[in-house]
């Protein structure tokens, strides 16, 4: 059951929050707790049922080894209880998601033929093993204190951020779990959680659903097949997967935001409009904000961080994004871009360095500022290239093609543009509409791109359009731009809400494809 | 306002933008849904657009089907069979699966005479919906989706009348011809033509299967012609390969019940050898008249018991060149006007 389905909106959200709100007024106090894992754990076994087998005995086991590492006597034992949970879950990660790459690995240089088969990855399994380790790391630094059972299994569990984020932290969630009876602004909540699942719900079926059918595919798919792209083709599959995979994940996260906050809780906000970044390490404060927390904590940090000089520093950066690479997905193509990402950060942090001591008192320009932001894309964009490629042999294509390296066609319209026309016409060529748009299709396609990047770069996100709301944890509220576009229960807001759902119907009840990038991740 | 004002507000906005669409779309019935009787044309996405036109329009208009892929589609205006009401329920890139559910569908009805069948190992080379566009979810789709919105914007730009060439209300959806495509090109690519007909998919095979038996089991008689290729086409694919096609697909008729006639023998040359009856190797428009009159003369016969000759001389030299309105616009050297066009000739010029 995916947040964009007519079944999770129209059946399951509805009956969990009537659900949820009966058992407010139920006097047993856990019962609005049992009923967020009841029906979480529905939500989960909708997809495939037979991993609840694998996943509830896994949340038992964590259980326990976390209590085991409470109660323990010596230190000794607390950290053999640690690396017996770590291997657990890394064990079960590796397990349904590296398998098979590994053995192909192994295939290709020993010359074996080892074979397991087929392996399905369970949904969300990248992500609650986070999850878990973190709660057993800090269950072992003493940072976590006696939870119950029931807290725990919701924990990992709570169904808006089950299968793709964002990663919560324990002690950012149970405490709120302890507070859901005390709820007094149900209404409240339940306009805001609207609202903010309206914003998500738009972002994925309206905008990254649309990219994937009329660019992305048909350009990436090009490339495998190693047919040659032109210019316009390859930058147009390239910038399409940039923004798919934006409003795919942002609008994903937007929605679990929204969703939990029907229920009166709080996630950590995932996404701060990452592509306004003017450099690497700004851009990983952005992005996927709860996974670089994690890195950043319980890697890097593990890894000895920078408490060991600026060499073993920059190697520690290089192997948490490395390993962050691999995260993402058992393949090469998700290792280079890791390793880029890596590189980047070096970079990044080096330059800061350098400009630190040789230029202290310079300060950023407007115009400097535009370029940085500029830069960080087109850096952020290349890596994008290697995370979607079906090979690095055919990312390099499409990079070659997008350096002009199969010539630059523009469609001949703009020949007879007057100046730019000739001054045009001595670098690249002009051809029919056709030729140079090739498969990605028509020049419509390329404006909508156009108009989705000023979207990226101009308007404020979703946590700045509620920032009087507070609408997720740690949120970046500072005033947008545009202080119109700052939500109120307006008249004028409650018809745009209307007009979004009545959009996304429109757009859920036709023919599309759905995919949940993050899905595979 | 209160919050629970605003959402009442928000959820009013949304039903009532919700209805307003829907009632738009409903009175405009773009596919015969619902109450429209008017000729309906193919605005956009082909295969929904017939396949929802399967469930009313179709069987309510027509009395036989002519299907297959985009080489009975283009050009291929059934209004020319004289006598017969056909809707031509070809669709462009379709195969075997897609072509047996928008089939099935216009067959349920009860209400064909017969149907015709365009045999090429394209729509046989694979199973499987391609791109989802034919789904049971389209029929409300056509009330509320951006289906509805897609005809609006087609019409809009069109003025809101169908280019007669393009699209007709008997299913006929013509390509552009390729103006850029000289003689001498066609030839030789052709020639280089691709090898499709190698992969025989046998599930593919069997959901052609299953729309001739549905249409036996509702008394439809089953007609079905082997596309004529043009002869350059022909003479480059693997022989036995295209043996192999042949054997699986005729396997699937009825002797003595269905009528299967082969528009690749020799008999045909005239048309096949004629670069002016295609425009690659789908039909041009003079081509896809001499298909249209054959199909009429094997309906004739079958269905009315009138016998009648090929629609063209055994030993005209161009069957579609030169005749005025019918030639596919070609650069075909004048020299060879009048002349039968030699079969080596795209050999030669691959390997110049």
């Amino acid at each position: 059951m995916i947040f964009s389905s007519p079944v999770f909106i129209f059946v399951f959200l509805p009956i969990v929050l009537l659900g949820f709100h009966l058992s407010l007024r139920m006097p047993y106090r856990q019962a609005p707790v049992l009923w967020l894992i009841a029906t979480s754990l529905f939500f989960y076994g909708w997809w495939n049922p037979i991993y609840l087998l694998l996943i509830v005995p896994l949340i038992i086991a964590n259980f326990a080894l976390g209590r085991m590492i409470f109660a323990a006597s010596t230190p000794q034992l607390r950290k053999l209880y640690l690396y017996a949970g770590i291997v657990l879950n890394l064990g079960t990660l590796i397990y349904y998601k590296y398998a098979g790459f590994l053995l192909d690995n192994v295939n290709a240089v020993a010359g074996t033929h080892f074979d397991i088969g087929t392996i399905v990855l369970p949904l969300g399994i990248s992500f609650f093993t986070f999850q878990k380790i973190a709660f057993l790391a800090d269950t072992y630094k003493g940072r976590v204190g006696r939870i119950s059972l029931a807290d725990y299994s919701l924990f990992v569990l709570f169904f808006p951020q089950l299968i793709a984020g964002p990663i919560v932290h324990h002690a950012e969630i149970v405490p709120q779990f302890k507070e859901l009876r005390k709820q007094s602004l149900v209404w409240d909540n339940l306009s805001i959680g609207v609202c903010v699942f309206l914003i998500g719900l738009f972002k994925k079926v309206v905008f990254a659903d649309s990219l994937s059918a009329y660019a992305v595919g048909p350009v990436f798919g090009s490339a495998a097949a190693g047919d040659p792209l032109t210019f316009l083709e390859a930058w147009g599959g390239v910038l399409g997967y940039t923004l798919q995979l934006y409003f795919d994940f942002s609008g994903y996260s937007d929605m679990a935001i929204g969703a939990a906050r029907m229920f009166g809780i709080n996630l950590p906000e995932n996404f701060n409009s990452p592509y306004k970044s003017a450099n690497i390490i700004d851009f990983w404060r952005r992005w996927h904000i709860t996974l670089g927390r994690f890195l950043r904590d319980y890697l890097y940090i593990a890894l000895g961080g920078n408490r060991h000089g600026n060499a073993r520093r920059y190697i520690n950066l290089f192997l948490t994004m490395l390993i962050g690479g691999i995260w993402h997905g058992a393949g090469w193509t998700f290792i280079v871009w890791g390793a880029l990402h890596g590189t980047y950060l070096m970079i990044n942090h080096g330059w800061r360095a350098i400009k630190g001591r040789l230029l202290p008192d310079l300060k950023p320009s407007r115009l400097g500022t535009v370029l940085s932001i500029a830069v960080t894309f087109l850096a952020v964009v290349v890596g994008w290239t290697f995370f979607r490629a079906e090979s690095i042999h055919s990312a390099f294509a499409i990079i070659a093609a997008m350096t002009g390296a199969n010539g630059i066609m523009l469609p001949s319209v703009f020949q007879s543009v007057p100046v730019l026309g000739p001054l045009l016409g001595s670098v690249v060529e002009f051809g029919s509409m056709g030729d140079a748009f090739g498969s990605i299709g028509q020049p419509e396609t390329y404006a909508y791109i156009v108009a989705l990047l000023a979207w990226c770069w101009i308007l404020p996100n979703a946590q700045q359009i509620f920032r009087s709301y507070s609408v997720s944890l740690s949120a970046d509220t500072s005033t947008p731009r545009w202080q119109s576009l700052v939500f109120q229960r307006s008249w004028m807001w409650a018809a745009a809400a209307g007009t979004t759902f009545a959009i996304c119907m429109l757009y859920l009840q036709s023919n599309i494809e759905q995919e949940f990038l993050y899905f595979d991740f | 306002m209160t919050s629970r004002k605003f959402l009442l507000l928000a959820a009013s906005v949304a039903a009532a933008l919700v209805a307003a669409f829907g009632s738009f779309n409903l009175w405009q019935d773009d596919f015969g849904l619902f109450w429209s009787q008017q000729p309906k044309t193919v605005w956009v996405r082909e295969k929904t657009t017939k396949y929802l036109f399967a469930h009313r329009y179709i069987p309510e208009n027509f009395e036989g089907l002519l299907m297959g892929p985009s080489y009975s589609d283009s050009f291929m205006e059934t209004r020319q069979i004289e006598g017969y009401r056909i809707y031509n329920m070809s669709m462009d890139g379709a195969n075997a699966t897609e072509i047996r559910d928008v089939a099935l569908t216009a067959l349920d009805a009860g209400k064909m005479r017969f149907i015709i069948v365009c045999l090429t190992p394209y729509i046989t080379k694979d199973h499987g919906i391609k791109g989802a566009e034919i789904n049971p979810k389209e029929y409300w789709g056509s009330v509320f989706s951006l289906l509805p919105l897609d005809v609006l914007k087609a019409k809009w730009a069109a003025g809101s009348k169908a280019d007669p060439e393009r699209a007709s209300a008997w299913g006929m959806t013509s390509f552009i011809q390729r103006p850029h495509m000289t003689w001498e090109r066609f030839m030789k690519s052709e020639a280089n033509g691709s090898n499709y007909y190698a992969d025989l998919d046998p599930v593919a095979v069997e959901h052609l299967g299953e729309v001739l038996k549905a249409a036996r089991a509702k008394n439809v008689q089953v007609f079905a012609y082997f596309y004529p290729y043009n002869r350059w086409f022909t003479d480059s694919v693997d022989a036995a390969m295209w043996k192999r096609y042949r054997t699986a697909v005729e396997a699937l008729f009825e002797p003595g019940r269905d009528v299967v006639w082969d528009m690749t023998g020799p008999e045909y040359d005239p048309v096949r050898t004629d670069p002016g009856c295609y425009t690659d190797a789908h039909l041009s428009a003079a081509g896809a008249r001499m298909v249209l009159a054959d199909i009429k003369r094997v309906l004739d016969q079958h269905l009315n018991g009138i016998t009648a000759p090929l629609p063209f001389a055994a030993d005209d030299p161009a069957v579609c060149y030169g005749k005025p309105g019918q030639g596919s616009g070609y650069d075909r050297p004048q020299s060879t006007l009048g002349q039968k066009v030699s079969m080596h000739a795209g050999k030669a010029a691959d390997a110049n």
